[in-house]
Parts: structure tokens; sequence; C-alpha cells
């Protein structure tokens, strides 16, 4: 009996410290720890330089590399592209910029402002997707009503009735056969919305990470092979029609590189991404007339690259955040806390063990607080049992979490 | 002798057996009665907009029911047994303490498995009529963290049960407390894949967590 | 000399209080002997540490040869046991709980049991809950003496029970005890319905083991005497008075020993005495004479 006895007890223990680890540090943070506000880039086709905007303790802070501040108004009119709106309302809008005239629609047409979340590229998808036809004979564009998947062989499903449509199937997927798909997709891209001006279909990945473009073009399949670098393995595509023509799509590699999807014959083009990691930081992509402004933002790091519409690199920023890791209750939760333990993550939408280890400094406590467990406990039994030696062993590596774990979950009260 | 064991079971949990499953029966016809409603205020493929990328889950109403009958369950069968001490009635029995501990708990987790088993396919066959096998994938992935849940209320209630002190009680239920809500917490259709297998063989060992409070009403701890 | 229980050198404590320090007896093969004592002396912890449902601070007790803490399911199928306030299974009928036990004891006596039971005004299908305390006190009886063990280990049959229901409980065991040389271990707080029988006995008090002897050597050898005397201040508590009582200027006196020794003894202290009486006692007065009326 006290062998099962024994290992029900350390099941406890364990999930004591798994709960603890998960608890306790969130808790620290709660009481502890302090939100450090994110700053926000932007480059000022006016001064040519970068100016930024972070929330402070009761506005928005708006100011620039040398910590000049700025007035809402005056931010606004360094940034006039984008403000278009506020300027134009104060009759403050300039005619022309940089030796250009400023046709409003013009400026609106090439406005482009998106992000791309860690958690949107990790996450579990499931690869249904309705093909909206793209050439409908209407200025609406309708949502189909049937879904397709891509697997041993491209079909399309009717919602209503949840049978496969085979002779749509077919076309479709000769059409892919053609042009040398290797089933099944391991990736379908696109924008499922039927709010947008078109549809340019999806990019699609197949076996061979090769990518091809579908769309449907009047219920007939449109499939071209869309020729990327070698030995390039695409891990997310962003696909979103604009007006502006200039891209199908972006997409993101296993290796953190960029690349554009052009509309000029398919051009891959790469872009600058120097410092950027898909896992943590969000990629933002801001461009108006004159600049292409490339971001990689987390709670750690800010780095701007503003290049010209050929994507070529003409300023670069970079800053690295303060995070509650550099200052004082930073260093105690490294002592105190030998790791944190999280489900979930706010990158990442999979359900999985995230851990932050602390730097080695926690054996320093650790390794006391156990001493003193095993010491403590031998003079309490009168006796030296191998069990105090485990605990004690549980306690170097775990440290507070051991603690409370072992000593709230005796074998015997 | 374990036969006669199954039998005194059986009739304390029987009519809580059966409560269950007509609750089960309610919920089913609540999900796919409720889906049907959508569907058609809706379209299919709005339906299918909403699973594919917005995580819509038709079966979100199942979510604490496995939870709350393996709770059932667990009082069911050992609140006769731990009221006035009756435990030691069945640990004086001529069979290895814990053997009987062991058969008890099996007793309880077939109960759930039978319980949970004609839900789990009801759902599957209703999903795979209406949806394709992605989505019945998808679903499948989300609704078993939800079961686990369930035989792990079922052992850490039973667990709380046989343990004679109160503190202990205390600490293995704020224990269970955390760990259990894990498992249910809100994620996306399909968040669990990575760490299903981990968390079904966890689950799976938790089968013994209450060994430890058998001993320690052997001992008479307090 | 076969013996059944042995219990060596027993210790425990309930919390910081002394229940035992060294208790030592043994009970023989068909022998009936009693824990006695006041409520709160620690009967339950024994009986506890005896079922294996409670782990002595030191000492050993051994049940039939094994360790009671260890008991293997054979030596098991050999003991019956009744938790005090006659606890079983309300949730079963008489049916019900009789068809349980009978699948786990091979010799199990069925008729046994439902002769008792007929004997009983219940409904076949009432379930225990819904009994009164006497009518379950023979629902316990019955599966005991159906089981039909070697040793019964009684934890207070009486609580509960009103004049009739104890008797008959007791006119049963006698019966059992007697017919296959059967041992019993009973305790109690009761104990005039035990007089006649009990064959040994140990009694324990607040303090610990008060007394730990055969009955009858118990009721022959220890004596009440009253008497009147002025000198009450000077009766106390030594190796010749086990116990007193005063009640103005009447002292009863307990003791171990004969008149002669005893009429000496007060005489040497200075107790002038009137009216000395040597009175018989049962079972009970013995008991409240050596365990004293609070």
């Amino acid at each position: 009996m006290i062998f099962s006895a024994k290992l029900s007890r350390y099941l406890l223990v364990i999930t004591a410290i798994i709960v603890v680890s998960m608890v306790l540090p969130y808790f620290y943070s709660m009481l502890f720890y302090n939100s450090y506000p994110v700053p926000r880039a932007y480059f000022s086709p006016v001064s040519k330089d970068f100016i930024f905007t972070k929330a402070g303790t009761k506005d928005l802070l708006r100011y620039d590399r040398t910590g000049k501040t700025y007035t809402r108004e005056e931010f606004e009119r360094l940034t006039p592209l984008f403000n278009y709106r506020q300027l134009l309302y104060r009759e403050e809008m300039p005619d022309s910029l940089n030796g250009v005239k400023l046709d409003i629609q013009d400026v609106k047409l090439n406005n482009v402002f998106y992000a791309i979340k860690p958690y949107e590229i990790f996450k579990y998808t499931i690869m249904l997707n309705p093909l909206i036809e793209s050439a409908p004979g209407r200025p609406d564009l309708q949502m189909p009503r049937e879904f397709f998947r891509i697997g041993e062989k491209m079909e399309f499903i009717d919602c209503s009735t949840n049978e496969v449509k085979s002779e749509m199937s077919n076309l479709f997927n000769n059409a892919l056969i053609e042009s040398g798909f290797e089933f099944p997709a391991i990736g379908v891209y696109g924008n499922p919305s039927t709010r947008k001006p078109f549809d340019e279909g999806y990019l699609v990945i197949d076996s061979n990470d090769k990518l091809f473009h579908i769309k449907r073009i009047q219920n007939k399949p449109f499939v071209r092979k869309v020729e990327i670098p070698e030995g390039i393995k695409i891990d997310y595509i962003y696909l979103r029609e604009s007006n502006l023509r200039e891209q199908y799509a972006l997409f993101i590699t296993d290796k953190n590189k960029i690349f554009i999807v052009s509309y000029d014959n398919y051009k891959i083009v790469e872009i600058p991404s120097d410092g950027y990691d898909r896992k943590e930081m969000q990629l933002v992509i801001k461009g108006n007339m004159f600049y292409r402004e490339i971001g990689f933002v987390s709670d750690k790091i800010v780095k701007s690259i503003v290049t010209d519409r050929n994507y070529k690199v003409i300023d670069t920023y970079s800053e690295i955040l303060k995070t509650n890791e550099d200052f004082l209750v930073g260093d105690v939760s490294n002592y105190l806390f030998p790791f944190k333990l999280s489900l979930t993550s706010s990158d990442n939408l999979y359900v999985d063990f995230y851990t932050q280890i602390s730097d080695l400094r926690f054996l320093i406590v650790s390794s006391i607080l156990a001493l003193f467990y095993f010491f403590f406990s031998k003079k309490r039994e009168n006796k030296f049992q191998y069990t105090q030696l485990l605990d004690a062993v549980i306690i170097l590596f775990t440290g507070i979490y051991g603690l409370m774990a072992v000593v709230f979950i005796k074998l015997e009260s | 002798m374990y036969k006669a064991l199954a039998y005194k079971e059986w009739l304390k949990i029987r009519w809580w057996a059966v409560g269950s499953f007509i609750l089960e029966l309610l919920l089913l016809i609540y999900i796919f009665t409720n889906l049907r409603a959508v569907i058609e205020y809706n379209s299919a493929e709005m339906i299918w907009s909403s699973i594919v990328y917005k995580s819509y889950m038709f079966f979100q109403s199942l979510k604490y029911l496995p939870f709350v009958i393996g709770i059932f369950i667990s009082v069911a069968q050992y609140l006769p047994e731990v009221l006035d001490l009756k435990l030691k009635l069945t640990m004086h029995l001529p069979l290895e303490e814990n053997r009987v501990l062991l058969f008890l708990n099996l007793f309880g987790t077939t109960t759930l498995f039978i319980l949970f088993l004609p839900l789990v396919i009801v759902l599957v066959i209703g999903s795979s009529i209406v949806f394709p096998s992605e989505i019945t994938y998808a679903m499948i992935l989300s609704i078993i963290p939800w079961f686990l849940a369930g035989f792990l209320s079922y052992f850490f209630v039973s667990a709380i049960m046989i343990e004679p002190a109160w503190g202990r009680r205390l600490v293995i239920a704020i224990i269970g407390y955390f760990l259990i809500n894990e498992f249910l917490v809100d994620v996306i259709l399909g968040g669990f894949i990575k760490i299903l297998v981990f968390l079904i063989v966890f689950t799976l060992l938790y089968n013994y967590v209450h060994m430890l409070s058998g001993l320690r009403f052997k001992r008479g701890s307090k | 000399m076969e013996y059944v229980v042995e219990v060596k050198n027993l210790t425990h404590y309930y919390g910081s209080k002394k229940v035992h320090e060294n208790l030592n007896f043994n009970i023989k093969k068909g022998s009936i002997f009693g824990l006695l004592g006041k409520n709160g002396t620690g009967k339950t912890t024994t009986i506890n540490i005896l079922n294996g449902f409670l782990k002595p601070k030191s000492g050993q007790c051994l049940i039939l040869g094994e360790d009671s803490y260890k008991l293997s399911p054979k030596t098991k199928a050999q003991i019956g046991f009744l938790i005090e306030g006659h606890i079983q299974y309300s949730f079963m009928n008489i049916i019900q709980i009789e068809k349980y036990y009978s699948q786990f004891y091979p010799q199990w006596k069925k008729d046994v049991y439902y002769d008792l039971m007929s004997k009983l005004k219940v409904l076949d299908n009432q379930r225990i809950s819904k009994m009164s305390c006497g009518q379950r006190s023979q629902v316990t009886l019955g599966l005991l003496l159906a089981q039909d063990p070697d040793l019964l280990i009684l934890d207070d049959y009486s609580m509960g029970l009103d004049a009739g229901y104890r008797r008959l409980f007791l006119d049963f065991l006698k019966e059992y005890g007697k017919a296959e040389n059967k041992t019993i271990f009973i305790t109690s707080h009761i104990i005039q319905d035990l007089d006649g029988f009990l064959d040994d006995c140990v009694i324990l008090d607040y303090n610990g083991v008060v007394l730990q002897m055969p009955i009858d050597e118990f009721k022959n050898t220890f004596k009440m005497y009253q008497f009147t005397t002025n000198q009450t201040d000077l009766i106390s508590k030594d190796e010749i008075v086990n116990n007193f009582e005063i009640i103005k200027n009447k002292a009863t006196v307990y003791s171990f020993n004969d008149v002669e020794t005893v009429q000496n003894h007060l005489k040497a202290k200075g107790v002038n005495f009137t009216d000395f009486k040597d009175h018989k006692m049962d079972l009970e007065d013995a008991f409240i004479g050596i365990t004293g009326k609070y």
C-alpha cells in the first residue's frame, strides 16, 4: 500500500509544483509588475526623421529622437499622408510634398497599414476555405455556397448538404494536377471576406513547398505556379486585395525572411527583415506614397526600417525597451522563481508548456531552502529517511514551489 | 468477491448514473436543435465560416458537463463510505486493501467511461452528418480535455472524500481547482493538439491519487 | 497457550494527551474480554489500533499472530468487527446487505441471519437508514453471527440501545461464544449488563490502565467497606485504600485487602470507626469503586 501511496504523493507534489509555478508568478506580476508602454514609430516625410507616440500616464506622448515633444496637431502636421483627414478638416493639408503634388485620392490609394501578430502564424487551422467568385459580373462579391479543401485531391463541399460537388471538384483538381501541384496542400492563405474591392483567391503551398495561385473565374479554375527562390520554406502568407495592385501578398519564411509577391508577373521581392523574429514580434507594415516602414514590435524591442518604394533602405531605428526584468522586481523574481509556467501564451494560440526559466540565480535561494528543509525535517522526525533527501532535492531544483508542495503534502501530517 | 463490491457500488451510484445519462441526453438534444436553428437562421456557409475563422463551437455547452458528472459519481460512491467512517467496513473485508481502493476507483472510472462514450459517439456522428471531417476532428480535439477534466474531477473528489484531515482536503481541493481549470481554459478549436497525448497520460496516472488519502485514512492521520 | 490477541507495550497519544503507556494484555482463545472505562478514556482508540485503523506511537498489537496494522485477507475473514453505533451501509436493505456480505465469507451461515431477521419486525425492502437503533443492532448482530468468525471485536455494542436490545445482543453473544470456543473482545461504558458475561477485563481511566485481571478475581478480591467516623480528613488513597468516598461522616472505602488489614490500617492512621460493614459488590459497583463516580 505504501508504494501506491508514495506514487500518489509524488503525483500530487508534481502537480502542486506545476500549479504553483503557474499561479505564484502570476500573482507576483499582478502585484509588483508595472506595465511599460510600447512606443510606436512613424517616419515623417516632412522632417525625414522618425517620430514616436507612446502612452503616457495621462495622455499620449508624441516625441522625436531628440526627445522633443509635440502636440497632437504638430504630430499630425508631421505625418500628413497618414493623417490627411485631420489636416483636411483643419485646412492644413499641404498641396505638395517633396516636390510631388498631393492628390487626396492618390494619397488614400497609396496608404498601407497592416500587422501580423505571432499568434496569427502559430495556431491550429482548419484547412477549409471558401473560393469566392472573382468575376461575378456584379459590383459586389458573394460568399460561395461551398468550401474547398486540398487533401489528396481538391474537393468542393456544399455547405448545406455536406456533400462533395464532384463536377466542380474534378475541374479544379485537374487544373492543379496539370500545373504540377503536389498534394496535399500544407497551407492555404487568402482573404475569405466579401468586404474587399475584388478577389484574388488563394496562395497555396503544396507538399513540395512550392507556391500556387488559385482563383475562381466564372466558376472555372485559374491556377498559376508562382516561382519562389530555392530552399524557401514559407511559414505564413498574408494576402489582402488592395486597389493599389502592387502586391498580391507578403510571406514570411521559417528563417524569418520576408518577401512580397508583386503584381509584376508574380515577381518575388525580398524586403529587409534584419532582427525580425516571427515567433515573438509583431510585423507592422506601414506605407505611403513615398515610403515603406517595416516595423518589428515586441515588449522588448521596437525596430523600424524605412525604405523607398523599391525597398531600398533609407533609415533605421531600433530601441531596446525597458521591461520589468531590468528592475528590482525582475531581479527578485529571478531569485525567487526557478521557472515560470503558463499553458497559454499571448504569442501563440496553441496550448503548450510555455516556460520561462530563470538564470541560475535561483539556485542560491533554492539551495538554502533545501538545506533548511532537510535539517529541519531530520530534527523533527528524529531519524533519516530517503524521502527527506528526495524532497530536499526536489526543493533544490524547484525552489519555493517545491518547498510549498513538499510541506503541504506530507505523507503523514 | 469483487463482484459483490461492484454490486454495492452500483447500488450507490445507479440513480446518479441514470440521472447523468438523462442530463447528457437533454444536452445533446439542446446542442443539435440549437445548431439546426442557427444554421437555418444564418446560412450554412456562414456557420462554416464562423467555425473555421472564429472558432465557433456549436458544442460549447458541453464543456462543464463531464466535470459535473465526475463530481456526481464520486460523491455518490464515496459519501456513504465517508459518513460515519463507513470506509472502515470496506477496509475490513477479507481483501487486499490496496486492491479494494483501486477497484473502487476502477468502478467509478468505468462508469464514467460508459457514460461519456455514447456522448462522444453521438456528437461525432451528428457532426459528421452536418460538417466535413476537418471540423469534426477539430471538435474531437476540443472536447477531449473536457472529458479528461471529468475524470480528474472524479479523482480529486474521491481523494478529498477519503482523506481524513480537513486541512489536507483543502490543499487537494486547491490543487485540483487550478489543475482542472487549465483543462477547461478557453482556446480556439483544436488548440490543445500539441499536448493532448501528454494530458491523457497525465490523467491516467491520476487514477492513483486517492491512494495517499487511503493510506492516511488507515493511519488515522490528522 | 494460544493467544488470539497480544498487545505489547502499546503507547499512543491523542494529540498531546497520553491515551496509553506500555499497555500490555493478552486474550486467550475462547475467552470473553472486556475493555472497560468511562467515555473518553481511550477505548475506541484501542479498538482502532486493533483493527488497523490507527498506527500507534509505539508498541505492537498482534491478532492471530499478525501485526494488526497489516492483517492478511485470510486473517481478516476470521475477525468480526462491530463499529461503535452499529454502523452499516444505510442505503441497503436487509436482503441486499446479506447478499453483499455473504460473498466475502466462505463459511457464511445464511440461516442464522434470516432467523434473527424474522424476529425483527422489518419489511424486506426496508433500508437500514429507516430502521431504529435497536433494529439496526440486530442487523449488525445477524451479519456478525452469520460470518461466524473466530474473533469478534465489538466497539461499544451498547451505544444507542435501550435495555431490551442490549440484553438481546448479549444473550446471542453468550450463546455464540460458548458454542465453538469463539473469542470475544468487547468495549463498553455500561457495566451492569456485562456482569456474568465477561471472563477477563482491562479497566481504563483518564490516566491509563487502572486494572487488569480476570473478572472473578476482581469481584472476589475487590471489597467495599463502609463505616462511620469523625476523622474523615485522615482518609486518603494509599497502598491499602484504593478509592474512597465521604458523605458527611459516612465513609466508603474500596480495597483489595481483607477486613482485618483495612481496619488495622485505619487504626494506624488514627481513624476511629464505628458500624464497620463489608458490602458485596456486583461488577458495576466494583467498576465505579475503582474508577470513581466522577
